[in-house]
C-alpha cells in the first residue's frame, strides 16, 4: 500500500444506476471523516439516462484542482470501462460489475488491479434488490478508500429512513455486502488516512457559496429565468430566501429577470439575476440600460460551452469578451471572476457593493466546472447581523437640488431612491442632463460619456483584489481569469517542486482591467502564458487591446476543465523554449 | 399629507409631443387622478418603455424609470416586489406593450401585480414615425406596408381579459374627466388593473383621429355587470361601438400578499438565521 496523500476516484455508469449519489455519499462521508474534498461531474447529454460520470479527488491537505490520472475507477457497466480506462494511471485500480460484458471489457485493460465485483448479482440475486447495486459499490469503494463504514451507515440512514425500514435494510444489507466482499478478497486498501473531525470546514458547491453569498449581501430579490448550469441557484434560494422576507421569481423570458433587478434595484432593495450564454445575450439591451441610466444590476453568468445553445451540461469560459463589451454604445459595465469555490461567496458580495457604489451594472463570471464543483472549504465570514441588511440606506435621505446624474469628479452621482423627500427624478436610458433631462448636446453627450467612464478611473484608485503565487521572480508568468486557477496552482507547485521557477497572476476584477497590477506582472516576466477554456483566446484578446502584448495563448475548448497535467505540459515547454 | 394641486404633479420636463397629441389628454387626467387620490409623489413611480407615449415619465413629478423598448411591465414589478408600498404606474405605447413587449404582459396580468398599466393607443408607431402597429386595421397604409397592413390586428381588451387580468377598462383621450375617474379606480383596485386609453397620433395616424371616434365611442351600459367575463368579452368585439369603461373587475390577491403567505410558509419551515442555513452544509 503506498501512503499517498491524495486520490482521484472516477466512478461511472448509466445516468439513473445511482452514479452520483454513490459519489456524493463518499464525497460527504470522506469530508466528515476530516479529509479534504474536491469533485466534479459530468452529465449526460440525454434527459433520461446516458453515461455519466462522477469524479472525486479526496487528501489530507486543500485540493484546488479535481486532479489528473484516476487511481481508482469504478464501472457499473460496459461504456464506464470504456470511456474511463484512458483516465486509469497505471497500477491503478479498476472496480468493475461482473456482468460478462463490463467483465470483458475490464479484462482487456492492461496494467491496473482489477476487482470484479459482482454488484448486479449482490444486489438482485442475493438481496433480492436490483435498484442497490450502487450501494454494494459504494461499500466497497468505501472500503478501498478507508472511509469509515459507520459515516457511510449513518449517511445512508438519513437519505433512506424517510423511504421505510424495508427501504433501509435493503440499502444497509448492500453497504455491508459490498464492503465485506472486497474486505475478504483483497485485504489491501488503495489508501489509508487517519479520520479525524474537521468542524472548521464546509462542503460546498461553487453556486452554492454564491447563493450563500447574496444572503449574507442581503439580497430581497432573485429574478431568473432557468438555465443549466445556473437554475440550482434559484431553486437553492426559493427554499430560504422568503424567511429574509425576500422572493425568488421565475421570469418569462431573461429580459424580464433584468428587468425587475433593475426595477427592484432602483428603489434601493438588493436584487439579482442568475443565468448563462443564452441568457445573457437575451440581456443585453438593458445591460446598456443600467450602465446608461446609471441603475445598479448584478448578472451572475454561470458559462456554459456556446455558441447558441452549445453544449449545455458543458464548461467554458467563452463569454468574456461579451460580457465586456456586450451592447450598443459605450456601455461601462463591471466585470468579475471568482476563482474557487471560496471566493464566489466573497465576490459575489462584493458585486452588490460594486454595483450600489458605481450605480452600474456587474456582471460576475462563472462556470459549469466552477459552480457544480463541490469543495471543502474554511468556515464562511458571515455578515454581523447575519442576514445583511438589504437595503441601501438605513434612514431615508432628505435631497435638496437634487440632480440624479450630477457630474462629480469621482463619477458617481447621489443615488436618490423612491420615498425619499425632494429626490424626484427619471432615470433614462435616453442621454441626458444632470437632472436627467433627455438632452442631445454634442457636448454634453461627451461629458456624460466621459462621468460614466470616470467610475472606471476611481474603481482603480481603490486597488483591486488580483491574486498573486508561485515565484516572485521568475521568467514565465500565468496569467489567467476565472475558475482555471486551481488547476495552475497544481501545475505551478509541481513545477516549482522540480527547482523551475514560474509566477502566477489571477486577477479577480476583470473589467476594468487591473491595469496596474496587471502591467507590473508583465513587465517581471519574460513570458506570459494565459490558460483558458475557449476557442479564441478572450482574455489574451483583452490584454493584446491594453498592453499591446502577445502573449503564449493556451486555449482549450472541450467542454471540459483543465486538468493540471495539461498545464504543467504548457509550462515545462514554454520554459524549455528559447 | 395635504392634497395638492393637479399642477404640482407637473415635471421639469415639458412634453415633446406633437400640438394636439391624445397623449396631452392621458397626462392631464393621470395629473387629476394623483391630485384626487392625494398621492405622495414620492412614493409614486412611473414606469415607462420606449415611444411618444414611453416619454410621459419625465413629465411628471415623482419617482419615474424610462427604459427600453418593451420592458417596462418587468421594470415596474421589479419595483412593486422590492417595495409593494409604492403606488406603481406603468405607461406606454400599443407597439410597445403588444408587439415588442408582449410577452410579458399575460405574466403582469396572471401574476395579478398591483400596478396600473395604462396603454396609450394609437394604432401605430408615432416615435418612428408611423409604421404600423399590432392594433393597426387591415389595409392601414404606412411606410412599412406600402400595400395595406394584412395582418389582423390584436384586440387590447380581449387580450388581457384572457389573460385573466382583475381589472380591465378603456379610456378616451378626450374625455379627461372619464379617463381621471378610469385611472383613479384602476389605481385603486388591489392587482394588475389595465387600461386602453384610446390616444389618436395626430401626426401619422389619419385613421384613428378625434374626428373618427367622436361617433364611435359610448359608454360601457350601466347594466354591465362587471364579474361577468363572457359579457365582457362580447363587449370587447363589438366592433360596432367603441365602449368606454370598466369592463371587468374582479377581487383576487395581488402579487405582493401571495408573497407574503409564502414568505409565512417559509419561516414556519426554518428561521432567517443565515447561520443555521450555511451550517447545513457543515
Ligand atoms: C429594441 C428597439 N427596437 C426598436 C426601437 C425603435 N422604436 C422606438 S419607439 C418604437 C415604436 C413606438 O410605437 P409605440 O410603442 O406604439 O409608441 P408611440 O410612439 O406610438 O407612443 C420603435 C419601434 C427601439 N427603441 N428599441
Ligand atoms: S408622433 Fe403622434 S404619438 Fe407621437 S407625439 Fe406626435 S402626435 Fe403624438
Amino acid at each position: 500500500m503506498e501512503a499517498r496523500r491524495d486520490i482521484v476516484v472516477g466512478i461511472g455508469g448509466e445516468g439513473g444506476e445511482g452514479v452520483i449519489v454513490t459519489g456524493d455519499m463518499l464525497t460527504l462521508a470522506g469530508a466528515r471523516s476530516g479529509q479534504h474534498v474536491f469533485t466534479t461531474r459530468t452529465f449526460p447529454a440525454e434527459i433520461k439516462g446516458g453515461y455519466c460520470n462522477f469524479q472525486l479527488r479526496m487528501g489530507d491537505e486543500p485540493m484546488h484542482s479535481h486532479g489528473d490520472a484516476l487511481d481508482v475507477l469504478v464501472c457499473f457497466n460496459e461504456e464506464a470501462v470504456i470511456n474511463g480506462k484512458k483516465d486509469l494511471r497505471p497500477g491503478g485500480t479498476l472496480v468493475y460489475d461482473t456482468a460478462p460484458a463490463t467483465e470483458a471489457q475490464a479484462q482487456r485493460v492492461p496494467g491496473v488491479r482489477l476487482i470484479g465485483l459482482p454488484m448486479t448479482k449482490i444486489a438482485s440475486e442475493e438481496l433480492k434488490a436490483p435498484l442497490s447495486k450502487n450501494m454494494v459499490a459504494l461499500g466497497a469503494t468505501a472500503y478501498l478508500l478507508s472511509i469509515p463504514f459507520g459515516s457511510i451507515e449513518k449517511l445512508i440512514t438519513d437519505r433512506f429512513k424517510r423511504k421505510g425500514e424495508k427501504v433501509l435494510a435493503a440499502n444497509i444489507a448492500a453497504i455491508k455486502a459490498g464492503h465485506a466482499f472486497v474486505e475478504e478478497r483483497c485485504k489491501d486498501r488503495v489508501r489509508t488516512y487517519q479520520p479525524v473531525k474537521a468542524d472548521d470546514r464546509l462542503l460546498l458547491s461553487g453556486n452554492q457559496a454564491l447563493a450563500l453569498g447574496t444572503l449574507a449581501a442581503g439580497v430581497r430579490l432573485c429574478a431568473a429565468y432557468p438555465i443549466t448550469p445556473a437554475s440550482d441557484i434559484m431553486e437553492f434560494l426559493a427554499d430560504v430566501l422568503p424567511r429574509f422576507g425576500g422572493a425568488v421569481v421565475q421570469a418569462e423570458d431573461e429580459m424580464s429577470a433584468l428587468g425587475m433587478v433593475l426595477g427592484a434595484m432602483y428603489t434601493g432593495r438588493r436584487a439579482f439575476t442568475s443565468t448563462s450564454g443564452p441568457g445573457l445575450s437575451l440581456m443585453t439591451e438593458m445591460i446598456g440600460l443600467a450602465s446608461m441610466a446609471e441603475v445598479p444590476a448584478v448578472i451572475f453568468d454561470i458559462q456554459r460551452s456556446g455558441p447558441c445553445t452549445g453544449m449545455p451540461t458543458k464548461t467554458a469560459q467563452a463569454d468574456l469578451l461579451f460580457a465586456v463589451f456586450g451592447g450598443s454604445g459605450d456601455a461601462p459595465r463591471i466585470v468579475l471572476a471568482p476563482t474557487d469555490v471560496e471566493d464566489c461567496y466573497y465576490v459575489t458580495q462584493k458585486c452588490f457593493d460594486l454595483a450600489e457604489r458605481y450605480s452600474m451594472p456587474v456582471i460576475m463570471l462563472s462556470d459549469l466546472s466552477l459552480g457544480h464543483r463541490r469543495q471543502t472549504v474554511p468556515r464562511l465570514r458571515l455578515p454581523e447581523n447575519g442576514q445583511g441588511n438589504g437595503q441601501r440606506h438605513e434612514q431615508p435621505q432628505q435631497w435638496a437640488h437634487y440632480r440624479r446624474y450630477e457630474i462629480t469628479e469621482s463619477g458617481v452621482s447621489p443615488r436618490a431612491v423612491p420615498g425619499e423627500e425632494g429626490g424626484f427624478h427619471t432615470v433614462t436610458g435616453l442621454e441626458h442632463d444632470e437632472f436627467g433631462a433627455p438632452c442631445y448636446e454634442p457636448s454634453m453627450h461627451q461629458a456624460m460619456n466621459a462621468k460614466r467612464f470616470r467610475k472606471f478611473a476611481t474603481l482603480a484608485r481603490e486597488g483591486n483584489g488580483v491574486k498573486l503565487a508561485g515565484d516572485a521572480q521568475a521568467e514565465v508568468g500565468i496569467l489567467g481569469w476565472g475558475s482555471t486557477y486551481g488547476a495552475v496552482l497544481e501545475a505551478v507547485a509541481r513545477v516549482r517542486g522540480e527547482g523551475r521557477r514560474v509566477k502566477v497572476l489571477y486577477p479577480t476584477l476583470l473589467n476594468p482591467m487591473p491595469r496596474k497590477e496587471i502591467g507590473e506582472f508583465l513587465r517581471s516576466v519574460k513570458k506570459v502564458v494565459v490558460p483558458e477554456l475557449n476557442f479564441t483566446g478572450h482574455f489574451a484578446t483583452l490584454l493584446r487591446a491594453e498592453f499591446g502584448i502577445d502573449p503564449i495563448r493556451l486555449d482549450l475548448c472541450q467542454g471540459v476543465p483543465f486538468t493540471p497535467g495539461q498545464i504543467y505540459a504548457t509550462i515545462k515547454e514554454v520554459i524549455g523554449r528559447d | 399629507m395635504t392634497k395638492l394641486a393637479k399642477e404640482a404633479y407637473k415635471g421639469n420636463v415639458k412634453p415633446i409631443w406633437c400640438p394636439g397629441c391624445g397623449d396631452f389628454g392621458v397626462l392631464t387626467s393621470l395629473y387629476m387622478a394623483m391630485a384626487e387620490l392625494e398621492l405622495d409623489p414620492k412614493k409614486v413611480v412611473v414606469v415607462s418603455g420606449i415611444g411618444c407615449s414611453g416619454r410621459l415619465p419625465a413629465f411628471v413629478k415623482d419617482y419615474g424609470f424610462h427604459g427600453v423598448h418593451g420592458r417596462a411591465l418587468p421594470i415596474a414589478q421589479g419595483v412593486k416586489l422590492a417595495r409593494p408600498e409604492l403606488t406603481v404606474i406603468v405607461v406606454g405605447g400599443d407597439g410597445d406593450g403588444f408587439g415588442i413587449g408582449g410577452g410579458h404582459l399575460p405574466h403582469a396580468a396572471r401574476r395579478n401585480v398591483d400596478l396600473t398599466y395604462i396603454v396609450l393607443d394609437n394604432n401605430t408607431y408615432g416615435l418612428t414615425k408611423g409604421q404600423t402597429s399590432p392594433t393597426s386595421v387591415v389595409g392601414y397604409q404606412t411606410g412599412s406596408t406600402p400595400y395595406g397592413n394584412v395582418e389582423e390586428p390584436l384586440n387590447p381588451i380581449a387580450l388581457t381579459l384572457a389573460h385573466d387580468a382583475s381589472f380591465v377598462a378603456r379610456g378616451y383621450s378626450a374625455q379627461a374627466k372619464h379617463m381621471t375617474e378610469l385611472i383613479m379606480e384602476a389605481v385603486q383596485h388591489r392587482g394588475f388593473s389595465f387600461i386602453q386609453a384610446l390616444s389618436p397620433c395626430v401626426t401619422f395616424n389619419h385613421r384613428e383621429t378625434f374626428k373618427f371616434y367622436a361617433s364611435l365611442v359610448q359608454p360601457i351600459p350601466v347594466e354591465h355587470d362587471p364579474t361577468n367575463k363572457l359579457k365582457a368579452f362580447e363587449l370587447a368585439y363589438n366592433h360596432e361601438k367603441v365602449w368606454l369603461g370598466v369592463f371587468y373587475q374582479v377581487k383576487k390577491a395581488p402579487w405582493d400578499e401571495k408573497i407574503e403567505a409564502v414568505q409565512h410558509r417559509a419561516r414556519e419551515k426554518g428561521p432567517a438565521d443565515l447561520e443555521k442555513i450555511v451550517a447545513r452544509f457543515a
